[in-house]
């Protein structure tokens, strides 16, 4: 009541519902105005993730409560031919509710406790009974962006974990393995060994090892009797020599205080 | 004019005679302080023995900035340690103090390499060992109890190739034909155990004892020893287990001393020139021309107790070549041993072996002085050089032990100290 002038529009509201009971003027009301409407600005205020039907997409529309609240708000628009009269849901300070539409522009209206009122903060055009209605504009361009979610979650690895249930690697943004695992089934079934191929092999040998450091060539200037220094790994190691002319030959790396002594030991066999 | 007569006169200056001030008298002297726990007890007594005094020291164990918390001001010995400090009352005599307070284990290498023969190895098959490690001696162990017992040299080879050849040329059919190396393989000497050869040593009254050093004595002792039993290699032992730990050659001592002297004043006599110290063999030197049979050359490294000969000119006595003991180990591998040939073809054929180092003739000038030879013997790492004039013409010969017994242990017996039995030359 509070959105309207009491006097004016309360007058020409009048008419229009003793019009409605019959069918002509019903038929007469869903006829599209042909009164330009502004465009830039979009009523729709907000938009939630399309449903499975491509073709529409969902529109949400609001009643604010100004003064009174008032007992039951119905909306009514072109997309059906005026035909339905759609129960808005009340909420703390508004009714409101979710159709979904087709893009173009649609016109709509309010009836607030039995009487028929536009909401004055929405775009508005007339109609052919001298009243006003309401108009929205619904434009594909709109829902784009959830095209790009579904894409994205298409690429990455949550997704890919989603539908595979089987991440074959590590990334950055793997769900932890408590996510992972609301999405497996448990069962009763004992894992094979095959499933247990996949697992590493051992951790290398300390490639220091590797540098026998008796086969290093000494440079000319060096004393034959002095080596490099060792690696700790190679301390208390033995290394044999491959037996020549009936001769074990066997060598070791021990420490003594803060140096280190390499003994060779020849050995017949 | 009475006024006058009795006015006192005013402004008049003084002068002062200022007294001389006394002329300051500076003594510094370069000590040695060193920790009371590390120096070695021998070389201390060492010192103690030629006159020296030592005065112990408490000094504060901690900088400033790491001093304990209150409650261990209390307790001393955490507080401070005892240090020693002695006065080098002659610059000539600080290297034998630096060896004196060193411990043999601080010659000692990052790492050391050491090859053990057991006894019942045969003497051909650890000759081959050494020639193949480039070393030159190796230590021979017990076979069952792998203690060691003593030491295998380049030069108990070139006495067993010795043996070997005045064998053959004692028989009038096989005289002057040379050795090959089948016939050195087949031959019963070639597959003697180390434990009989050195019982034929012992027979013959030439085996060496086995002398060796602790790890925890001083360097000075080591230096002793060496020159004493005029030996080149001393086996550096632990005192507990018995395990050698390094070989200690002329060469460690005096890199040691060389990584040292920086800190340490120099001796007036690094300056002199080495033919004026008459450090070295000036006179009757050994030497062999071209044409010298090789078996007399291994004649005079044995006789003589050297490790090296040069090889001169016949008539200039110019120095051509020099050949030691290490080239007559490695006759070794020839196809052929012929000890008869001339040193200059064995040394020609002594090239063609591979993987073998060799050390080059080394020759300085006469005149040079005793710190540039210091500098020839760290940079060529040679045992002996050649001192020549100008034509590179012979004129004497110093090795390294005459510089190492000339710069430790000749100021100990300037002071009339005799360590050991008097050196005969």
């Amino acid at each position: 009541m509070g959105n309207n002038q009491p006097g004016g529009m309360y007058k020409r509201d009048r008419p229009y519902d003793s019009e409605k009971s019959g069918s002509h003027s019903r038929s007469r009301g869903g006829i599209p105005s042909s009164s330009p409407s502004n465009e830039d600005e979009c009523p729709v205020q907000m938009k939630i993730a399309k449903g499975d039907d491509k073709s529409k997409f969902p529109v949400v529309f609001k009643w604010n409560i100004n003064n009174a609240t008032p007992r039951q708000v119905y909306i009514c628009g072109s997309w059906d031919g005026w035909n339905t009269k759609i129960p808005l849901v009340k909420s703390t300070s508004d009714f409101s509710t979710i159709v979904d539409l087709e893009p173009g522009k649609h016109e709509y209206k309010f009836m607030v406790d039995s009487k028929w009122v536009v909401d004055d903060n929405q775009q508005k055009t007339g109609n052919n009974l001298g009243g006003e209605n309401n108009v929205v504009m619904i434009d594909e361009a709109d829902f784009e962006v959830f095209d790009a979610l579904d894409k994205d979650l298409a690429s990455s690895n949550a997704g890919e974990a989603l539908r595979n249930s089987h991440p074959t690697k590590e990334s950055h943004d793997t769900p932890n393995d408590r996510e992972l695992e609301k999405l497996h089934q448990f069962g009763q079934e004992t894992p094979t060994r095959v499933d247990f191929n996949k697992a590493a092999a051992p951790p290398v040998l300390p490639p220091h090892l590797l540098q026998v450091i008796l086969n290093k060539d000494t440079p000319v200037q060096c004393d034959p009797n002095v080596l490099p220094e060792p690696d700790h790994v190679m301390l208390n190691h033995l290394y044999a020599l491959s037996i020549k002319d009936g001769v074990m030959v066997l060598s070791a790396t021990h420490r003594y205080r803060k140096k280190f002594v390499t003994t060779l030991l020849y050995k017949p066999i | 004019m009475n006024n006058t007569t009795g006015r006192l006169r005013r402004n008049k200056a003084t002068t002062f005679e200022s007294p001389s001030i006394p002329k300051a008298f500076f003594d510094l002297q370069h000590h040695f302080i060193f920790s009371k726990r590390k120096a070695p007890v021998d070389g201390i007594e060492a010192i103690q023995r030629d006159g020296a005094s030592i005065s112990e020291h408490a000094v504060v164990k901690y900088a400033n900035d790491e001093r304990p918390d209150e409650k261990e001001k209390q307790d001393l010995e955490n507080m401070f340690k005892t240090v020693l400090r002695i006065g080098v009352q002659n610059s000539d005599i600080v290297y034998t103090h630096l060896l004196q307070l060193s411990q043999c284990y601080e010659a000692m290498a990052r790492n050391n390499k050491l090859i053990v023969f057991t006894n019942d190895i045969s003497v051909r098959k650890a000759f081959n060992g050494l020639i193949y490690n480039c070393m030159r001696t190796g230590l021979v162990a017990d076979s069952q109890t792998l203690e060691i017992t003593g030491v295998l040299s380049v030069t108990d080879f070139i006495m067993v190739l010795m043996m070997l050849w005045k064998y053959r040329e004692n028989l009038d059919e096989l005289k002057g034909t040379p050795l090959s190396h089948e016939d050195f393989r087949q031959m019963d000497i070639a597959y003697m155990p180390i434990s009989r050869w050195k019982g034929c040593l012992e027979t013959k009254g030439q085996l060496k004892p086995f002398i060796n050093i602790g790890l925890k004595e001083s360097i000075f002792r080591a230096v002793e020893l060496l020159t004493k039993y005029r030996i080149h290699r001393l086996p550096v032992m632990d005192e507990k287990t018995g395990d050698c730990a390094y070989i200690l050659t002329h060469r460690r001592i005096l890199h040691y001393i060389w990584k040292h002297c920086a800190l340490l004043p120099k001796p007036e006599c690094l300056s002199q020139r080495v033919v004026d110290l008459e450090i070295g063999s000036w006179k009757n030197l050994i030497f062999a021309n071209e044409q010298t049979p090789l078996i007399e050359c291994l004649d005079m490294l044995i006789d003589n107790n050297i490790s090296g000969i040069p090889i001169v000119q016949k008539n200039t006595l110019k120095v051509l070549e020099v050949y030691t003991r290490f080239d007559a180990a490695s006759a070794a591998f020839s196809d052929h041993i012929d000890l008869s040939v001339s040193v200059t073809r064995a040394i020609q054929e002594r090239d063609y072996q591979n993987g073998i180092r060799r050390d080059g003739v080394v020759t300085a000038n006469y005149t040079t002085t005793l710190w540039s030879l210091i500098e020839i013997f760290i940079d060529k790492n040679v045992h002996r050089i050649f001192m020549v004039d100008d034509r590179t013409i012979l004129k004497g010969i110093i090795s390294l032990s005459d510089v190492i017994e000339f710069l430790v242990l000749r100021p100990t017996k300037k002071n009339g100290v005799t360590t050991g039995e008097p050196m005969e030359k």
